[in-house]
């Protein structure tokens, strides 16, 4: 999967507008950022990465990047 | 993790109460910031739920009114009851257990086996367990009772945006020992005490009492109990939920050489759509297999996969012979429970609303 690949799918998971969100973006400015949006990251990770991740992995991420870092 | 399997044990009746009293969640869209209500039913599915609010109704009450609908609508004697078990997190008191004073509610004056068990989400499989190794330790027909009801959350509209998740319901269930061909009871039960901390109820016990919280913080500190009493982390319990429940189910269905296929319906704890459709789908299951009703009642906890069976019958969608089930519950504790069992249709009754409360004459001023 590339990396617009990727992006398409944080955006999806984030409900935001297509092509909204870079790498460097901080998710703490984002307005999509919250409950909601970390339960539906956590399900896209796992259903497209089998990736299990805690409430404190997530509280962890600062920017897009920290999500992408977990999406190999 | 352990097995359990029953043999010549029938779930013979199952029956479902609620308050009647729907709460439409969008109706408290004013106590939220601006489109936050509208976003959290979206996204959790739950859009109305029914509650005891304002009725004075509890959990025993709502069980009491399921278990009367079984004896009068299906025959069955009452003096045949030799056990009662009443699984709730919100019984009427601490002491005496109120599994005592349903047993002098229904009459049940045969019935010596008399307890309260506080299990959460998985209510309705211990209550199975429970009553199935109860018969095969001599008993003959046990009444499992299984409900969660608070009649002051949300009261003067002061609600955290969870508790919109939670509806009340109470359910009856009849297990007796059988001379049917039926295909046995099958269960796992699976339990990660290390995460206690994830769905918890932390102050009201003996370890955090009411009083130290009072002397502590004042009427402050039991406000905020009030609005905000249960503690869930949310992203952790999503995570095991969408992980350790199909872990379970599927340890289930190979244990006992089963598939999927194999049961006409399965009924999935409602805690929410997201967390429901997503284990349906990590388990392959078809959806017009999978029942869903939190939509109409909520997360109705302990009772919910027994809301989902009698919700189909209330909708008509099927209405005689026998049914195979697939249940797969999670929650506090942590706990995940599987359990296969078949239901005869033709004695699950439909979903019924209760008005009264129990009067045990018993007011604020009358012991001190």
């Amino acid at each position: 999967m590339n990396q617009k690949e990727k992006m398409a799918l944080i955006e999806e998971a984030l409900d935001t507008e297509e092509g909204a969100l870079v790498p460097d973006t901080i998710l703490s400015d984002l307005d999509e950022w919250d409950s909601i949006a970390a339960l539906s990251l956590i399900a896209m990770l796992d259903e497209q990465f089998d990736k299990t991740i805690s409430g404190a992995e997530i509280k962890a991420m600062k920017t897009v990047e920290d999500i992408l870092a977990h999406m190999n | 993790m352990n097995f359990f399997e029953f043999p010549g044990i029938d779930v013979s009746a199952l029956a479902v109460a609620v308050p009647d009293n729907k709460q439409i969640n969008m109706d408290l869209d004013s106590i939220f910031p601006d489109g936050e209500v509208k976003k959290f039913c979206e996204n959790t599915g739950i859009w109305e739920r029914y509650t005891s609010v304002g009725m004075g109704i509890t959990a025993s009450d709502l069980c009491v009114a399921a278990a009367n609908k079984i004896f009068d609508s299906l025959d069955v004697d009452r003096a045949s009851i030799d056990g009662l078990i009443f699984i709730s997190q919100t019984p009427d008191y601490s002491a005496t257990p109120t599994s005592y004073v349903i047993q002098h509610r229904l009459q049940l004056e045969n019935c010596g086996l008399v307890y309260d068990s506080n299990i959460g989400c998985t209510g309705f499989h211990f209550g199975i367990q429970m009553a199935c190794a109860n018969i095969m330790g001599g008993c003959n027909r046990v009444l499992v009772l299984v409900g969660d009801a608070e009649p002051e959350r949300g009261w003067d509209r002061k609600i955290s945006k969870d508790s919109l998740l939670f509806g009340d319901c109470g359910v009856a269930a009849i297990v007796e020992r059988t001379k049917k061909d039926v295909p046995p009871i099958q269960m796992c039960l699976h339990a990660i005490g290390r995460d206690y901390k994830k769905i918890l109820n932390p102050y009201g016990g003996a370890r955090h009492s009411l009083i130290n919280l009072y002397k502590e913080r004042g009427t402050e500190g039991l406000e905020k109990l009030f609005v905000n009493g249960l503690i869930i982390e949310g992203a952790d319990v999503f995570t095991f939920s969408i992980t350790e429940a199909p872990k379970v189910a599927k340890a289930f269905l190979q244990h006992f050489g089963n598939h999927v296929e194999r049961y006409d319906y399965v009924s999935i704890h409602q805690a929410n759509q997201m967390i429901v459709s997503h284990v349906a789908k990590r388990l392959k299951i078809p959806q017009e297999k999978v029942l869903m009703s939190l939509n109409r009642y909520g997360n109705t906890r302990g009772g919910s996969v027994a809301v989902n069976i009698c919700d189909l019958v209330s909708q008509n969608l099927i209405l005689q012979s026998e049914r195979q089930f697939f249940n797969l519950s999670f929650g506090t504790g942590l706990s995940v429970a599987a359990l296969g069992m078949q239901m005869d249709m033709d004695r699950c009754l439909p979903v019924i609303n209760v008005k009264d409360s129990f009067d045990d004459g018993i007011d604020n001023y009358t012991y001190f």
